[in-house]
C-alpha cells in the first residue's frame, strides 16, 4: 500500500492536468445537492427506493466538509434526473469528477461502471476523473433516470470530492463525419487471427468504446487485449481520402480494416505530437484508410492494444471515420507544442 | 514584571480551553467518576469461604488504605495472598452506561468479584505464577450483575510474591465511558487476546480457551503487553436474539491502533489499511489509521441465532496498540445511519458560525 500511495503522488502529477482532456461541452448539470447516506444496502441502486427522508449533501465537495467528519467507509450518494434533450448531442459522457477513493455508479439499479475496488482487495483511484460513455439503450428508453453511487472511503477525505459532475458531450464529436464509439467487442489476450475480417466474435464480451477497461469490469488488467467492431458504411459517400480517428489508447495498438493492417502506434509516433514512446497514451491516433479498402456495407474494424500499466483500452474519443479537412483541423486544435520545462527535459533524458 | 505578564498569558489560554469546552457534548464521548474507591477497605490475608459473596460477614476484617503497599499498614515483610472488600452505593441511572472498575496497579495478581461474580484477573497466581505490577487494571462490570440503590460489593483477591504489595498505586473508582451512539450487542468488555497469529484464529469454532484475557477498549500497552507492537488478535463469544436484527447491520470496532480485519463467525465483515504495511517496525504507514471511527456493515445473515463469535487482527506498528477506545458493538444500520444524520447536521450548525 504505501508504495502505492507513492507511485499515486506521480499519478496525481501526470493526471491531474491531462487525464482525458477531451473537450466536454455541458448538457445537463448535475452538481448540487444529492441525497446521501453513510452505511451500505444494495437496495440503495434501485430506482424504485424511497430516499426522502436521506440527508441531503453537495456535490462535488468531500463529505467531511459537511458535517461527516471522520467518517471513513461505505457511503451512498443518490440523484434522480428528466432525460430529455440528448438526442441532439450523442454520444453523451456522465461526469462525475473524482471520486474519494473507490466508487460503483449504478443506473437505474444496474451495475454500470465501477473505479477502483472495494475491501478485502481495495484499490484507490481518487486521483481519477470519473467519466464514462452512457449507453443509448438508457437514454432512449428512461423519462428518468436515476444515478445511485456507491463510495468506498479507505482513510481521509471521502465522496464525490472535485471536477465537473453531469452529463456532456464531447465537442470533437463535430469533426467525425462517421462516428464508430458505443459497443465494441472485446477479448483479452493475443491470437493473430482476431485481425481477421470474418473471425467469429459473437462470443466475446461487449465494452464501450471510448473507455477504459478499467472501468468495466477488467479493473487491474495488464496485457494484451482485442477490440473488433463491425459497421456499415453508406454506400453515397465518397470513399477516398478519409482517416480513422481512434481517439487515445492506452497504451500500444495495431489496427487493422477488412483484415488488412491500417498501421500502429509506431506509425503515429514518427510524425507526430508526444515522440517518445511512453506518451503513446496521450496521443490521439489518426490512421490514413487506403484507398478501395473501405467498403460499402459491412466492414470490420480489429485493434489489438497493449497496456503496460494503469489504465488500458481505447480511453477517450473521439472515434470515427472521417473526412481529409476534417481530421485536419482536429489534429491542429491537439497540435502540441513543449513547453519550456519540457524542453529542457528532453535535452537532459533524451 | 515579565513574570507577571505570563500569568495572564497562561490564565488567558485555561479560561479558553474553559470556555471551549462548554459546548455541547452530545457527539462527544465522556468519561465520568460514579463511585471514588480511594480510601478505606476491608482487608484479610485469610481466605475464608465465600470470602467474595455480597452477604459475606466482613466486621472481624482489618482495614487498610488503598491504593497504598500493604508494608506500610502494619503487613511489613508480609508476601503471598491479601483479600480486599468494599461496599459502595450505585445509582440506577449510572448502571445504564458502560461501568469500568479501576483499581489502579496491584503487586503482583489479581482476581476481582463483583457481587460474588468474577469480572478479572491480571497476572497468573502460583503454581504457574506470573507478575503483572506493571499493568493498570480496568474491569468492565457487566450492568446485570449491579444492585441499583442497594448496597453492592467488590472484592478483590491480591498475591504478593516480593516486596511491596497490594493495590498500591492509581486513581481507584467506578468509571462510566458515554459514547454518543448506543449499541444494540454490547462487545465492551473482557475479550480472549492472543500475540500470536494465525489464520485459524477467525474460524468460530477454534478454541481460544488458553489465550489471555483482555478489556476492551483498552489499550494492550496498559494491560501487561507494554513496548508490544506487531500482530495481535482478539475474539469475543456473544449471544443474539437474530428476531431483533434488521437486514444489514453494522459492526463499530472502535478506535484501532493501527490497521485491523474483523471477522464474524469466521467471515470477513471489513478492515482498515492493509495490515501488511506494519509488519515491520521501521515501514509504519504515514495514514493516521488510529483516528478512524471503525463502523462494518454486514447482512444478518451471517449472525446465527445464538452463539457468535467475533474475531479481530490487529497490527500495530509502535507506541500503543489494540483497540484503544470504543465504542464497540453492533449496532442496527437505521440507527447508525441516523446518528450520522444527527451528528452531521451539528457539525454544519457549528460551522455555520
Amino acid at each position: 500500500m504505501k508504495r502505492n500511495l507513492t507511485i499515486t503522488v506521480f499519478l496525481i502529477l501526470l493526471a491531474g492536468f491531462n487525464s482525458f482532456s477531451q473537450d466536454f461541452r455541458q448538457v445537463k448539470n448535475l452538481s448540487g445537492s444529492w441525497k446521501f447516506s453513510v452505511g451500505d444496502d444494495p437496495r440503495w441502486a434501485s430506482p424504485d427506493y424511497d430516499d426522502s427522508d436521506w440527508d441531503q449533501i453537495r456535490v462535488p465537495g468531500k463529505w467531511e466538509s459537511q458535517g461527516y467528519d471522520n467518517y471513513d467507509g461505505i457511503a451512498w450518494y443518490r440523484k434522480t434526473f428528466e432525460a430529455d434533450d440528448f438526442e441532439r448531442h450523442t454520444p453523451v459522457y456522465l461526469l462525475l469528477g473524482r471520486i474519494d477513493d473507490a466508487d460503483e455508479v449504478y443506473l437505474n439499479g444496474e451495475l454500470f461502471a465501477q473505479t477502483g475496488s472495494f475491501p478485502p482487495d481495495f484499490e484507490i483511484k481518487y486521483y481519477e476523473d470519473r467519466v464514462f460513455l452512457l449507453p443509448e439503450r438508457i437514454l432512449k428508453n428512461n423519462p428518468e433516470i436515476t444515478i445511485a453511487v456507491r463510495v468506498y472511503d479507505y482513510f481521509g477525505e471521502g465522496g464525490i470530492k472535485s471536477g465537473k459532475v453531469g452529463l456532456y458531450y464531447d465537442y470533437d464529436a463535430n469533426y467525425i463525419d462517421f462516428p464508430i464509439g458505443g459497443k465494441w467487442k472485446f477479448k483479452t489476450g493475443r491470437n493473430k487471427d482476431w485481425a481477421r475480417q470474418k473471425y467469429p466474435d459473437e462470443s466475446w464480451d461487449e465494452i464501450n468504446v471510448p473507455a477504459t477497461w478499467e472501468s468495466q469490469g477488467y479493473s487491474n488488467y495488464d496485457g494484451y487485449a482485442w477490440y473488433r467492431k463491425s459497421f456499415d458504411f453508406p454506400p453515397e459517400v465518397d470513399k477516398k481520402d478519409l482517416y480513422l480517428v481512434l481517439g487515445k489508447i492506452d497504451d500500444y495498438d495495431y489496427v487493422y480494416l477488412n483484415g488488412e493492417l491500417l498501421g500502429s502506434y509506431k506509425t503515429i509516433r514518427r510524425d507526430f505530437d508526444y515522440p517518445r514512446e511512453q506518451d503513446t497514451w496521450r496521443n490521439i491516433r489518426y490512421y490514413t484508410i487506403p484507398d478501395g479498402l473501405l467498403k460499402s456495407g459491412r466492414n470490420q474494424l480489429a485493434v489489438q492494444v497493449l497496456d503496460n500499466q494503469g489504465n488500458g483500452g481505447i480511453y477517450a474519443g473521439p472515434v470515427g471515420i472521417t473526412s481529409k479537412e476534417n481530421h485536419y483541423s482536429l489534429r491542429r486544435k491537439y497540435r502540441r507544442s513543449n513547453t519550456f520545462f519540457e524542453y529542457i527535459f528532453e535535452a537532459i533524458f533524451d | 514584571m515579565k513574570l507577571y505578564f505570563y500569568k495572564i498569558i497562561i490564565a488567558v489560554i485555561f479560561i479558553s480551553i474553559g470556555f471551549s469546552s462548554l459546548g455541547d457534548t452530545e457527539f462527544e464521548k465522556k468519561q465520568v467518576r460514579a463511585v471514588n474507591l480511594n480510601g478505606w477497605w476491608k482487608f484479610s490475608i485469610m481466605q475464608t469461604d465465600g470470602w467474595a459473596e455480597r452477604n459475606f460477614d466482613d466486621s472481624g476484617w482489618d482495614e487498610i488504605k488503598a491504593p497504598d503497599e500493604w508494608e506500610d499498614q502494619g503487613y511489613n515483610g508480609y508476601n503471598g495472598y491479601g483479600f480486599y472488600r468494599k461496599k459502595i452505593k450505585i445509582d440506577k441511572e449510572i448502571t445504564e452506561s458502560q461501568m469500568y472498575l479501576s483499581l489502579g496497579y496491584i503487586d503482583d495478581v489479581d482476581e476481582v468479584y463483583f457481587n460474588g461474580e468474577f469480572i478479572g484477573s491480571t497476572g497468573s497466581f502460583p503454581p504457574n505464577y506470573k507478575t503483572a505490577y506493571n499493568a493498570k487494571r480496568m474491569y468492565y462490570i457487566p450492568g446485570s450483575i449491579v444492585k441499583p440503590g442497594e448496597e453492592n460489593i467488590i472484592a478483590v483477591k491480591v498475591f504478593d510474591m516480593t516486596q511491596a504489595g497490594g493495590i498500591n498505586k492509581g486513581d481507584l473508582g467506578i468509571f462510566i465511558q458515554e459514547y454518543p451512539i448506543k449499541t444494540d450487542v454490547d462487545l465492551v468488555g473482557q475479550w480472549k487476546f492472543t500475540t500470536r497469529n494465525s489464520d485459524s484464529f477467525k474460524e468460530p469454532g477454534y478454541d481460544d480457551s488458553n489465550w489471555d484475557e483482555i478489556m476492551v477498549p483498552g489499550a494492550w500497552e496498559n494491560q501487561g503487553f507494554r513496548n508490544y507492537d506487531g500482530c495481535a488478535w482478539y475474539r469475543k463469544e456473544f449471544r443474539v436474539d437474530k428476531s431483533d436484527a434488521e437486514d444489514y447491520m453494522v459492526m463499530l470496532a472502535g478506535l484501532i491502533d493501527d490497521v485491523d480485519k474483523v471477522y464474524l463467525n469466521g467471515t470477513w465483515i471489513g478492515q482498515t489499511g492493509e495490515n501488511d504495511e506494519f509488519y515491520s517496525r521501521s515501514a509504519g504507514s504515514s495514514v493516521r489509521y488510529y483516528e478512524s471511527e471503525r463502523a462494518y456493515v454486514f447482512p444478518s445473515d451471517l449472525l446465527k441465532d445464538g452463539l457468535n463469535v467475533i474475531a479481530i487482527k490487529v497490527v500495530d506498528g509502535q507506541g500503543t496498540g489494540g483497540i484503544y477506545d470504543g465504542p464497540v458493538g453492533i449496532v442496527k444500520q437505521s440507527k447508525f445511519v441516523e446518528y450520522w444524520k444527527r451528528r452531521s447536521r451539528k457539525n454544519r450548525n457549528n460551522s455555520d458560525w
